[in-house]
């Protein structure tokens, strides 16, 4: 196990959206726009790009194709 | 030689075990827009293209339902819509204009996918050392160096 890595509770946070800010998750919820907004009212100072968006994943392996 | 390296980007944690995933730091903007915005995605070589949620056209001041509709399957049986729409990534310092999908749900996962990304660079999953390495097409040197 990496010691920098930013690490997640599965079962906590299994299909949700998360922010992070300086490694650390400041904010989650179901849509990145509500998630993006709590993070930001809490850090208004950064800029849009300091706010970093996770969609944690449903399960542990997804694959998505076209359906032609 | 010029390359990006993103250690693998989160792990989740359940009942003691470790699951580490490949994914990478990037920014997407709409076209002519002033906010970048900042995401961890997957990096899928299974997936054909890169993939959004609704949510994040919202954030990104896109208009979902003005782009070209696509269906989209997962290997799980799961079907969605998306719409494609023009977007500025940011890899790095390497600004590419890419079309991506945007699900019309906002429960399907980030993933940043083949077209046209792996054309721009070689991709490495180095899944010892759990890195991602990105480098650059352009650079001519290290395609001298795969295919001498």
């Amino acid at each position: 196990m990496r010691k920098d890595i930013l690490k997640i509770n599965f079962t906590k946070f299994k299909g949700k959206e998360i922010a992070i800010v300086q490694g650390k998750i400041v904010a989650s919820g179901n849509s990145s726009k509500a998630v993006f907004a709590m993070a930001k009212k809490q850090f208004p100072q950064l800029e849009t790009k300091d706010i970093t968006l996770l969609s944690v994943p449903r399960e542990k392996v997804a694959i998505y194709i076209l359906i032609k | 030689m010029e390359k990006y390296l993103f250690p693998y980007g989160f792990e989740l944690l359940e009942n003691k075990r470790v699951f580490a995933f490949p994914a990478v730091n990037i920014t997407l903007q709409k076209e002519n827009a002033k906010n970048e915005f900042s995401f961890l995605v997957l990096v899928d070589s299974g997936a054909e293209f890169s993939l959004f949620t609704k949510s994040d056209a919202e954030l990104l001041g896109i208009n979902i339902q003005q782009g070209e509709k696509v269906n989209i399957g997962g290997v799980t049986g799961d079907k969605f819509s998306a719409f494609i729409h023009p977007v500025i990534i940011k890899i790095g310092n390497e600004k590419i204009k890419i079309e991506a999908a945007f699900s019309e749900q906002n429960n399907t996962p980030r993933i940043l996918g083949r077209n046209p990304l792996f054309s721009h660079f070689f991709i490495i999953f180095d899944h010892k050392k759990q890195n991602t390495i990105f480098i650059p097409r352009k650079n001519k040197h290290f395609e001298k160096i795969l295919y001498k």
